[in-house]
């Protein structure tokens, strides 16, 4: 029987296939890069709401202050999204009934009405969780804004936002830059909520800083328990 | 098997099936026999997905959306994500338990002891701690249930059915005006309201019978002999200087057990001098016998025949021991010369076990004694009702009733079965059992309501000292119940059928002073008023024998059934913490065994009987078969099995025939009959060639003496010395000696440690000993800390002013054969609180073994705070069982008296130890396991790949993998019913999960954090508030369940914290200091209050000669 052997020719097709078999490999690394990278999958993230709350208009053009409705931001870990009767404080009248207390600001409007049922019936209005770390990660509110650290420099602009958009990758490098370096986002603590301040003192962080003893560290067991 | 020498450190295990402890030596993680649990196993694993197994995995991804449901109005003051904490109460055995619950988002996730109550002070018990499974327990009953008509099977099926069908069938019958057909059947009632709703029925001529399998009969009946009514006795621990058990476990295994222990720990107190002393005369092993000086063996027959000598022994005391005495007699002579010589300090405390005319004996020598208006006061019962439990259900039984309404308990199972109570049931036309549980009883019954778990309702209860508890719901009830004191007002057609108004009006309270006691849990100054007591004539005292005296000649036997610590007496069977919780001596878990001890089972060897194997035990004409365990220090003849096992209606944790789940354990009820309730004597059990498997737990992370042998040949200069000796993993002396120590080098308690010692340590310690300067003598001991010499004076000053460094050289580490402390010029770097490279905050923790008692209650604390799974009965077997914090027991031989026949025992909690030169840390390969600048060994979940490489390296054998998802088994186990469990079932076992802890998930390692999200919350909290941590702020959950103060947390740094002060007593010392890790933990040795004249060998002369043996040395 004779022997069979791959014609010559052939040979240019190894390279061929080992040059597409590493385009494949570079492609498919290039997606699960793309896949797990922090800042390509988190920033960006805009889920809708069942109210299309605009922080635009509350806190940017109504200027109410964050804590208004985030009121435990200064207390403890959770922020805490408001319960409904903090939107019924203004939006919760059903002008059919007399002798309100609340107040009536578009008390027909029909995008309201998961606030209004949430009122009438005691169920919480289901809101979209947008900045979400894992549940392995312990991140605590208080601690960061009592000392000083701003609203903004995790949550952007809120105020100009006509829906809430995730703006920074939340990875752990980039809670670590910020715990290695702290100084450029500490501020007074009176004005983390002052989210277009800015100072034109070039040693105001450093001072603040200084002033508030700010050291985090970078032990594992302070994000996770 | 070449044994290792120093016998005393390891388990009488070891010396049973050496091959098998040598493999679980080696083993280390437990073998890789069956990576996957078998099919049956499977099936038993799937069984434990009681509320114990819980969580649904981790959600954090970033792909799933998580919603966020904020209350629609948020309760005032509630701030979310942040734990409170509301006072509450349950019922335990007749006796209300003041609760503290931490409660996260509306739900309780915690249970404690309320600091505030002026009887528990905060103590707690694994029990109370593991009840708060019981609420999210997805096999509670969620609506009322009716027995098919018709169907007489053992296992019936009942029909769920509503609320108002069981109202339309009960509150006729409750109603009526005529209730003398009716009958009602309870546990112990704590409960004013009950009580009072009791009180009523009774009016109408309904009988109302309690009965619970363990009670206080023979007690009330003593003092019924005694004094003419039935009291009930408050030990008062803290004035006790001699105390004397029969056949007791008063610090443990008692109602008011958490609360004794406490005080008993007061008078435990070396360093203030101040010991008390406690004789322990008992047939079986117990934590009372465990913590006591001294402890004798004599069999629950005998124990009458002992009071009787023990009465005449009183008699003839002359002041002094005859030290020519067999130790028995001499031990005798020296409990009651100490008695004597402590007329109104001592106090004899008498086991329910034994029979009246034992406890009125009891009564008469206390009152000789002059021990009563002393150290023991007695009160009037809350309810002066005085049923004998036994004769209850008798009566009962021979009723002949229409209609019965059980009120909890489980009577089908735990009553003599001679009176076949499943049968009287089904023949009383109406039943309603009312519990939580469809179990034995509840299946015999046409109706079960589902009352709500007292989590969830307003409750009452008196106290062990009478004081009144209230109780405030916790949560909303999850299935839309009632309690019972709303259910049977309504039945009864009462006005008031609102729980609060209820507890109100029976606590006779309004306005602030209610408000108060709600916010207090309990009624301020409500406890019973002592009443004196005179003491009837015609108490006899037990004839003196000689049974107590004598060797045991092998022929007599007796069974004893005790409590189990694990399920009590099966009402916790479905309990997964529970049924996995090691018993604290035997180290057995998931089954009851038949104790023997170990001369006993050499004559039983005789007719076949080994050790885990099935032994069949005869009493009359019921038979049943019981692994063998042999238990050190049980009475020789007397053998032991825990109650409450083999339950065949308790669920899929537990055991339920009706779903084809096996019995946990072994069920022993059949061999208890009314007469011989506690012990019987029993012919000898019979081989039956089967062996059985029983899951203990201390072998797998025995700390390993080979290996530690080994390291210690390798690592020192001197091979030939028995320097291993110095480094015996527990240590004790005897109170003289460390008496004699102190008078050398007294602690000074009162000022701190400002004088700031100067002593150069920075150079190499290993070749510079200390200066020595006004130091004590003793030095150059291997482990003498070096003294510091930075001044270290950021936080106040100094520490060390040379005394406070002086280390007590324990005489005895377990083995005194062995005792020689070795000079040389060995130097251990030890843990200097005020130098290395930290900064701020340095945690550290230390565990006193004289107050230790083993109780467990730290374990389930954690298990609950930690979010520990649990893992069943084959992968404990494997060694693969997950909690952070075990006790490990050590049995010695006597040590200060050779002619002692019997055990001592030694309890060391071990959890991780957060080493400064930790092991684990060099070996990660992906840095999982780092250092914090605190001093904690963090363990990162995340990162963890799961080489177990860390495992392997960790000297303390404290690291846990998870070789299952255990909190996820619907995904990764197919287990038969796991598609039954809906996600409603799931979401319910996940409220009780704390979510300041992570959920490990399968291949991942974890270990004890020192409870780092607490560190955490008061640093945060700290900082908010701009304020320091107080030195003692933090407690850890281990710290917190503590009755006994034994474990103390903070921060090394702050001389003010209590942990500090430990760090510098002179009992401290390291567990395995010599591998040079450095732990954080530490531990204070054992401190024995040994009578002088039963002590052979005088441990002081360890301390006298010590200095000239070993001349200081040099420095060069």
């Amino acid at each position: 029987m004779q022997e069979f052997h791959f014609p010559n020719w052939v040979n240019k097709f190894t390279l061929m296939m080992l040059a597409g078999g590493l385009l494949v490999a570079g492609y498919l690394a290039t997606c699960l890069f793309a896949a797990i990278n922090p800042s390509i999958i988190n920033i960006g993230h805009q889920p809708t709401q069942p109210v299309p709350f605009s922080h635009k208009l509350h806190a940017g053009r109504l200027k109410m202050d964050c804590r208004y409705c985030h009121n435990t931001v200064e207390k403890t870990g959770h922020a805490a999204v408001p319960p409904t009767a903090t939107c019924g404080n203004c939006h919760g009248a059903d002008l059919t009934k007399p002798g309100t207390t609340l107040g009536v600001v578009h008390p027909d409007s029909p995008l309201l009405k998961p606030v209004r049922v949430s009122l009438e019936t005691n169920d919480p209005v289901l809101w979209k969780r947008v900045h979400d770390l894992p549940d392995f990660v312990y991140f605590n509110h208080s601690a960061h804004v009592n000392r000083g650290v701003s609203c903004v420099s995790c949550h952007g602009r809120i105020d100009k936002m006509e829906v809430v958009t995730q703006v920074e990758p939340m990875s752990m490098k980039w809670c670590l830059d910020c715990h290695r370096n702290p100084t450029p986002n500490i501020r007074d603590p009176q004005l983390v909520t002052k989210l277009d301040f800015k100072s034109d003192d070039p040693n105001y962080h450093e001072t603040w800083a200084e002033k508030l003893g700010v050291n985090p560290n970078t032990n594992c067991s302070t994000c996770h328990r | 098997m070449n044994r290792p020498k120093l016998k005393s450190d390891i388990d009488i295990e070891q010396m049973e099936q050496s091959p098998e402890l040598q493999q679980a030596i080696e083993r280390d993680f437990g073998s890789a026999i069956g990576e996957l649990p078998d099919g049956f196993s499977r099936r038993r694993w799937m069984q434990l997905m009681g509320a114990s197994l819980a969580l649904g995995g981790m959600t954090g991804c970033r792909y799933k959306e998580e919603q966020i449901a904020p209350y629609a109005f948020r309760p005032q003051n509630r701030v979310p994500g942040v734990a409170e904490k509301f006072a509450s109460t349950f019922d335990f055995g007749g006796v209300a338990q003041p609760l503290l619950a931490t409660c996260f988002d509306g739900r309780p996730i915690k249970l404690d002891g309320n600091p505030d109550h002026p009887n528990s002070h905060g103590a707690s018990t694994s029990y109370t701690q593991a009840r708060i499974l019981e609420p999210y327990d997805p096999e509670r009953l969620r609506t009322p249930m009716r027995k098919d008509e018709g169907d007489s099977k053992p296992n019936a099926v009942h029909n769920e059915q509503n609320w108002e069908a069981l109202q339309r069938f009960a509150q006729p019958l409750l109603s009526a005006s005529d209730l003398s057909s009716v009958a009602f059947l309870s546990e112990q009632i704590s409960s004013p309201s009950l009580l009072k709703l009791k009180k009523q029925l009774e009016a109408k001529g309904a009988k109302w019978f309690v009965y619970a399998p363990i009670n206080s009969d023979q007690q009330l009946a003593g003092s019924v002999q005694a004094f003419g009514k039935a009291l009930r006795p408050h030990y008062q621990f803290e004035q006790a200087k001699i105390i004397l058990t029969l056949d007791a476990d008063p610090i443990n295994m008692d109602p008011n057990g958490p609360a004794n222990a406490r005080g008993f720990a007061l008078t435990r107190d070396p360093d203030q001098e101040k010991m008390s002393r406690m004789y322990a005369i008992e047939s079986q092993f117990t934590l009372t016998g465990a913590a006591a000086d001294h402890r004798m063996s004599v069999t629950s027959t005998d124990m009458a025949g002992f009071v009787g000598s023990l009465a005449a022994a009183i008699e003839a005391t002359t002041g002094k021991i005859n030290p020519d005495l067999p130790y028995r007699e001499k031990m005798l002579a020296c409990i009651a010369q100490d008695l004597v010589d402590h007329k109104g300090a001592g106090m004899i405390i008498c086991g329910e076990r034994q029979p009246a005319e034992v406890h009125a004996a009891v009564h008469a020598l206390n009152n000789k004694l002059g021990n009563h208006g002393k150290t023991i006061l007695f009160t009037e019962l809350p309810e002066s009702d005085t049923q004998n439990h036994l004769k209850a259900i008798q009566d009962f039984a021979g009723g002949n009733f229409k209609t019965a309404v059980i009120v909890g308990g489980n009577p089908v199972y735990t009553a003599p079965r001679a009176l076949k109570i499943d049968e009287t049931i089904k023949g009383i036309g109406n039943t309603i059992y009312l519990g939580q549980y469809r179990n034995e009883t509840a299946r015999c019954c046409q109706w079960i309501g589902n009352p709500s778990h007292p989590l969830e309702a307003w409750t009452d209860g008196y106290a062990y000292d009478g004081s009144v508890c209230i109780g405030q719901p916790l949560i909303r009830p999850l299935f839309n119940s009632l309690s019972e004191i709303e259910l049977l007002s309504t039945w009864m057609g009462l006005k008031t059928t609102d729980g609060m108004t209820i507890v109100q009006e029976t606590s006779g309270l309004s306005g602030n002073e209610w408000s108060q006691s709600v916010h207090d849990g309990f009624i301020a100054n409500s406890a019973a008023e002592p009443v004196s007591v005179t003491l009837a004539g015609g108490v006899k005292m037990p004839a003196a024998t000689n049974g107590w005296r004598e060797e045991w000649d092998g022929s007599t036997l007796e069974l004893v059934f005790t409590p189990s610590s694990s399920v009590y007496d099966g009402r916790f069977a479905n309990n997964a913490w529970l049924q996995e919780l090691p018993d604290a001596l035997t180290k057995l878990t998931w089954d009851n065994a038949l104790l023997v001890s170990p001369k006993t089972y050499d004559v039983l060897k005789k007719s076949g009987i080994r050790t885990q194997m099935i032994a069949n035990v005869t009493v009359g004409d019921e038979m049943v078969g019981l692994p063998v365990l042999i238990q050190p220090g049980q009475a020789d003849g007397s053998l032991g099995v825990a109650i409450g096992y083999g339950r065949t209606a308790a669920g899929r944790v537990g055991g339920d025939g009706w779903t084809g789940v096996d019995p946990v354990g072994v069920d022993v009820n059949p061999l208890r009959t009314a007469k011989n309730w506690h012990f019987t004597s029993i012919e000898a059990p019979t081989e039956t060639g089967t062996s059985y498997r029983l899951a203990l737990v201390q072998d797998p992370w025995n700390i390993d003496s080979v290996g530690r042998n080994e390291i210690q040949n390798r690592m020192f200069m001197n091979k030939d010395k028995r320097e291993s000796n110095r480094s015996a993993l527990v240590r004790e002396g005897s109170f003289e000696s460390y008496k004699a120590f102190l008078a050398e080098h007294p602690i000074d308690h009162s000022h701190g440690h400002d004088e700031g010692h100067a002593e150069d340590h920075k150079d190499d310690h290993a070749s510079r000993p200390a200066k020595t300067g006004a130091l004590p003598v003793i030095n150059n001991v291997s482990f003498v800390q070096p003294v510091d010499e930075d001044h270290d004076d950021a936080h106040g000053g100094g520490h060390g002013d040379g005394h406070g460094h002086a280390h007590w050289p324990e005489a005895f580490h377990l083995h005194h054969q062995n005792f020689d402390i070795t000079p040389g010029s060995r130097r251990v770097y030890e843990f200097r609180p005020n130098e290395g490279p930290e900064q701020g905050h340095r945690w550290g923790m230390t565990i006193d073994l004289t107050k230790c008692m083993g109780c467990h209650a730290c374990v389930v604390s954690c298990q609950a705070e930690n979010n520990i799974p649990v893992v069943g009965k084959d992968e404990v077997w494997r060694g693969r069982e997950m909690h952070w914090l075990r006790i490990d027991r050590y049995y010695g031989d006597n040590l200060y008296n050779s002619e002692a026949k019997d055990k001592m025992v030694i309890h060391q909690p071990v959890s991780c130890h957060h080493c400064e030169n930790a092991p684990c840390e060099t070996v990660c390969p992906v840095a999982a396991t780092v250092h914090s600048s605190e001093g904690l060994n963090d363990m990162v979940y995340n990162r963890c790949i799961g080489t177990r490489y860390c495992g392997n390296n960790c000297p303390y054998k404290v690291r846990r993998f998870n070789y299952f998802n255990y909190t996820d088994a619907v995904t990764f186990l197919k287990y038969p019913g796991a598609n039954k469990m809906s996600d409603a079932d799931l979401a319910m076992q996940n409220l009780m999960m704390n979510p300041d802890v992570t959920i490990r998930s399968r291949g991942v390692m974890e270990k004890c954090t020192y409870c780092v999200q607490r560190i955490q919350a008061a640093k945060i909290q700290a900082k908010n508030e701009h304020r320091e941590i107080g030195p003692n702020e933090i407690q850890t959950a281990c710290q917190q369940a503590c009755s006994t103060n034994a474990v103390q947390f903070g921060d090394l740094a702050n001389p003010k914290s209590n942990v500090r002060k430990a760090y510098d007593n002179p009992r401290r010392y390291a567990m395995l200091e010599e591998l040079n890790v450095i732990p954080r933990t530490s531990y204070l040795a054992r401190v024995r209050n040994v009578n002088p004249a039963l002590m052979e060998f005088d441990d002081r002369d360890a301390i006298r000669g010590y200095a000239e043996r070993h001349p200081e040395p040099q420095p060069h």
